[in-house]
């Protein structure tokens, strides 16, 4: 297929939406492209935004992808501020919450997620998804406050790990019966737990909040179990929905998240979808899954950018994602939805260390803490179709990339 | 002004492997190739706070262990993302077995 005529317009300006635009640019699209984003910032990258923009190591204008300037010198026009109210897929348009009409030859997008709200919560409690929801959850982390976190996930506990940092005591409060439960297995969850506990957050499990009210200036919390208590600043991090709103509108087929192809394409030939938005079928993980990933968001854009210039790449790259916590890295793989062993390679508590999850035999799902090195064996090793022994994997002896065969590096 | 530095002995510089040393304050790591040296900056310009040489030699290639970009030993450019931009890349020299950086 020929590239598209006209315009390739972006809806959203996050990380998936920028990777998109410098694609299409770099891989030879000589066309307009038009970013349109509802934050007055470039696109950018969020890892930092839970942890350096927090602390105040990271300024804002490093999380960027490119200087502002960039994009006007390539030909990329920055549509910010402006919120993309409704698309009409016959006459090709997108139409602006301002009046102005944008129309488009291809149509990406990149909507991205918004962070989950918790039901009944008053308002004041604050959530974590861009830069100006970091700058104003930075400026109540003042030593001496406390901070409540709802949900230890990868974002609560990160953002627990600055907030001690910055001297502030903090209670992280989780549904489940470890943290992280929706990423990593219970072993590692656990001991994530007991870090956080050494560090001083106070972290109640199995428990969630039963009611919340404004109390002055601070918040009271009601918990499940009964215990009550009051807290400066209360974060929920309960998890992200997926933008879809105008997708649906329009009438693309949608289930918590856009559906597309392995292309990146929905149901309709000129209209892509990329990033956190999307729902796309796994040829690795052989089911339907979205990812919310730094990863994702650039490999999925970049694959997508090339197939919308016809180069027909299926994407299928292994799930990855990172943390880091304290003086922690922990970098997963895999995305597994079961497994039926774990083996450990090393021991968390006294050193670098790495977990796999075993499926059958086979390695379908892995972390590494504070051993980012390794993580692209145990990404080649996902994606091996044949068993791989566990003695091996537990023996740190024995190189991770011995095991892959002859294509290991 | 640019001057000669001396940071290795030759036969510390082996192929497949990244040598880290720090020249006029520079982070540097040299790499041999086919025999060959080759010098580049060791800092991954994506966040700045990662050193290349802790990495992987991948041919010719270096690539991050943080979030695996990827740069071109003998030029220093960037070949895969996140990182969008070259690191620098020295001249380098041999004499009396040891190793030269122009920094």
């Amino acid at each position: 297929m020929n590239p598209p005529p006209g315009p390739i317009v972006i809806v959203g300006a996050g990380q998936a939406s920028g990777w998109c635009a410098m694609t299409l640019r770099r891989e030879g699209f000589a066309g307009d492209i038009v970013v349109i984003g509802d934050e007055s910032h470039p696109p950018y990258e969020r890892p930092p935004l839970s942890k350096g923009l927090l602390t105040g190591k990271t300024p804002v204008e490093k999380t960027y992808l490119r200087p502002a300037d960039w994009y006007a010198a390539n030909g990329i026009t920055l549509l910010l501020g402006a919120r993309a109210e409704s698309i009409d897929r016959s006459l090709h348009i997108v139409r602006l919450s301002d009046g102005r009409v944008v129309p488009y030859g291809a149509l990406v997008l990149a909507t991205g997620a918004r962070a989950r709200d918790l039901r009944g919560a008053p308002s004041g409690v604050m959530h974590l998804r861009t830069i100006g929801d970091a700058l104003a959850l930075r400026s109540r982390l003042t030593a001496g406050q406390s901070l409540a976190v709802i949900g230890a996930g990868l974002i609560g506990l990160e953002v627990a790990a600055a907030a001690r940092e910055l001297g502030i005591s903090v209670v992280a409060i989780e549904a489940g019966s470890y943290p992280m439960g929706r990423v990593v297995p219970r072993e590692l969850g656990e001991h994530f737990l007991d870090v956080h506990r050494s560090r001083g957050v106070y972290v109640l499990t199995g428990t969630s909040v039963k009611s919340m009210a404004r109390s002055g200036e601070r918040m009271a919390l009601v918990l499940s179990d009964g215990r009550s208590f009051m807290a400066d600043t209360v974060l929920v991090s309960i998890g992200s929905v997926p933008n879809v709103a105008i997708a649906e509108a329009c009438g693309l087929p949608c289930d918590d998240g856009i559906l597309v192809d392995e292309f990146g394409r929905t149901a309709d030939a000129w209209v892509w979808a990329v990033g956190d938005c999307v729902r796309l079928h796994h040829p690795l993980l052989g089911r339907r899954i979205r990812l919310e990933t730094w990863h994702h968001a650039q490999e999925h854009a970049i694959a997508v950018a090339k197939n919308i210039l016809g180069r027909g790449t299926p994407y299928a790259a292994v799930p990855w994602s990172w943390t880091d916590q304290y003086d922690i890295n922990l970098q997963i793989a895999g995305a597994p939805d079961r497994w039926d062993e774990i083996v450990w390679r090393g021991d968390p508590r006294s050193g670098p260390a790495l977990l796999f999850q075993l499926h059958e035999g086979r390695v379908v799902g892995g972390a590494a803490l504070n051993a980012p090195r390794v993580m692209r064996f145990i990404r080649q090793m996902i994606g091996l179709k044949s068993a791989i022994s566990r003695l091996a994997l537990a023996d740190r002896s024995v190189p991770l990339r011995t095991m892959l065969g002859d294509k290991s590096a | 002004m640019a001057e000669w530095h001396r940071v290795a002995s030759e036969d510390e510089i082996k192929e497949g492997e990244a040598f880290p040393v720090t020249a006029a304050g520079a982070a540097i790591a040299v790499y041999r190739l086919e025999g060959a040296l080759y010098a580049i900056g060791n800092i991954c310009p994506h966040q700045g706070d990662v050193l290349l040489s802790d990495g992987f030699v991948d041919g010719d290639k270096i690539e991050c262990p943080m979030h695996q970009s990827c740069f071109e030993i003998r030029t220093g450019k960037v070949l895969g993302p996140p990182a969008q931009q070259d690191v620098p890349a020295y001249p380098v020299k041999v004499e009396d077995g040891a190793v030269f950086v122009r920094v």
